[in-house]
């Protein structure tokens, strides 16, 4: 019988004892070479292992996790999977990456449970209604959906929100009904499983610790369990892209700043949306758990301390009390921080580098999450020399030849992103 | 997070605007630079960005609105100084790097 996840797989299991499961990959000892090597076994890095094994036939892969497979930011996140934006460089990515969530459970052969509730942009005046009225066209002309709410609207989908606060009244919302959330560590494990089925070699505890450069193109990486060769090398290390690109002698544009999210007890169903508070930067949706998950904005400076200060949780509570006042009754269970690859314009980049053969997956802001399918999708293509238009504006140049893709306006200045 | 800033001593960080990493100075305007060339770039774009020791723009904005260049680690949020930012890039590289 095949190892797939499925109703007879668990029946079977079920009668014995569940004594017949295996582990879902393999924990090899790295080989002296490969074809390709991607740094980073987080989301994006398992996802583009994944399909460079599935979609190129490329899988004498490796990929190299300082510590365990999902452990960064892949397993710390709001889990919010959308295509709502504005620019054409972005749009024609996350739509390609919602596309894939829409399929990915089947494809994986594992329950990334991706749940399309909806996400719901709230607006509290006539300029912010007429901004999300023309991201909603953009957004369907780009092949994706969406709604424009009235006030009445957002009521009738979430009757808990203060449609009717005093000081930011709503006056309706933009909805994408095909976005949603999904289950964090299970995307990771189900990429995993699915690379390492594949022939990829997942490498944990394999910090590395240099990258081997010579006349201009890469050779290979060293790693605390030995240097390991190839001629291609992928970093997706969102968090520490500064510190490993420091290793092949990149200056990027990139900076580190924490991002906090918060959980709260377990409740009976409130909130079936994604919702966002348009006043304040604050999003809200309830978990599987009936854990309220939410967060805001960064706290502001530079930091890889994954801790995050209390002055800006004050500030979360303040608005998501404004936007939801029914939270006030409701006890946070635990906040936490990440760090994030803050781009100067608040898009990330995946791009060739300077020194050939390297190839570079960052600056995903706190945007890496819903783009995990569609990120490996398009890095496993430009590894195996077949670019695709999706990321033809995710250039690492693009704030020399002036085409940043700054979805807020907010100009060069990486905290505001 | 306590600022020691240059004109009102320890403050909360609450009271500071953060911008960026100090890592280069701005350009002279009317000058040679163009916006691709490196000293823009790396005014405005690209970042060493440290894990450790940096020092990194805040506005002073609920005291005295000067603009300070703070030293700090961004590991352990440990703050070793602050100077003003008009000072700051005359100051000799190896004081901007200590942070005097």
């Amino acid at each position: 019988m095949s190892d797939h996840y499925g109703f007879w797989r668990l029946l079977r299991e079920g009668l014995r004892g569940h004594t017949g499961w295996g582990p879902a990959w393999r924990d090899p000892e790295p080989k002296p070479e490969y074809d390709v090597i991607i740094i980073g076994g987080g989301g994006h890095g398992l996802a583009t292992a994944y399909y460079l094994a599935k979609v190129h036939g490329i899988t004498n892969v490796a990929v190299l996790e300082k510590g365990y497979l999902g452990g960064g930011n892949v397993g710390r996140n709001t889990t919010i999977v959308r295509s709502n934006y504005l620019h054409t460089g972005n749009q024609l990515f996350y739509e390609k990456s919602l596309q894939l969530w829409e399929g990915l459970s089947a494809d994986l052969d594992y329950n990334v449970m991706f749940s399309p509730r909806s996400i719901i942009n709230c607006f509290h005046t006539d300029g912010q209604r007429d901004a999300e009225t023309r991201r909603g066209n953009q957004m369907i002309l780009h092949g994706a959906d969406a709604v424009l709410l009235d006030r009445e609207g957002v009521r009738r989908e979430a009757p808990l929100i203060d449609v009717d606060n005093p000081r930011f009244p709503i006056y309706g919302g933009l909805m994408q009904k095909r976005a949603g959330t999904a289950r964090h560590d299970a995307v990771a494990w189900g990429f995993a499983r699915g690379a390492d089925r594949r022939g990829v070699d997942l490498l944990q505890n394999c910090e590395v610790t240099g990258i081997d450069v010579e006349d201009g193109r890469v050779i290979g990486v060293q790693t605390s369990r030995g240097p390991i060769r190839a001629k291609k090398i992928g970093m997706a290390v969102a968090g520490s892209t500064s510190r490993v690109g420091a290793l092949a002698g990149l200056r990027l544009p990139i900076e580190s700043h924490v991002l906090q999210a918060f959980v709260s007890e377990g409740i009976k169903p409130m909130l079936h949306n994604v919702i966002t508070f348009g006043a304040g930067h604050f999003y809200i949706s309830q978990s599987d758990k009936g854990g309220l998950v939410f967060g805001a904005s960064l706290d502001g400076y530079n930091t890889y301390a994954q801790r995050g200060n209390l002055p800006l949780i004050e500030h979360v509570m303040e608005a998501g009390v404004s936007f939801v006042p029914a939270m006030s009754k409701v006890r946070l269970l635990r906040s936490w921080g990440g760090v994030m690859d803050m781009s100067p314009d608040g898009s990330p980049i995946i791009d060739k580098t300077p020194i050939e053969g390297l190839y570079l997956n960052a600056g995903w802001c706190y945007g890496g999450f819903k783009a995990t399918p569609g990120s490996g999708w398009c890095f496993s293509h430009l590894i195996a020399d077949k670019p695709t238009h999706h990321i033809a504006q995710m250039r690492l140049d693009r704030f020399k030849t002036g085409r940043a893709i700054d979805e807020l306006g907010a100009g060069a200045q990486h905290n505001l992103h | 997070m306590l600022i020691p800033c240059p004109h009102c001593g320890m403050r909360p960080s609450e009271e500071f605007t953060p911008k960026s990493l100090a890592e280069a100075p701005r350009p002279a305007l009317g000058g040679d630079d163009r916006p691709e060339d490196d000293a823009w770039q790396d005014y405005l774009h690209t970042r060493t960005n440290a894990a450790g020791q940096t020092n990194e723009y805040f506005h002073h904005t609920l005291g005295c609105r000067q603009w300070i260049v703070v030293h700090r680690n961004t590991l352990t949020h440990e703050v070793a100084g602050a100077t003003l930012a008009s000072a700051y890039w005359q100051q000799p590289k190896h004081e901007q790097e200590a942070g005097e």
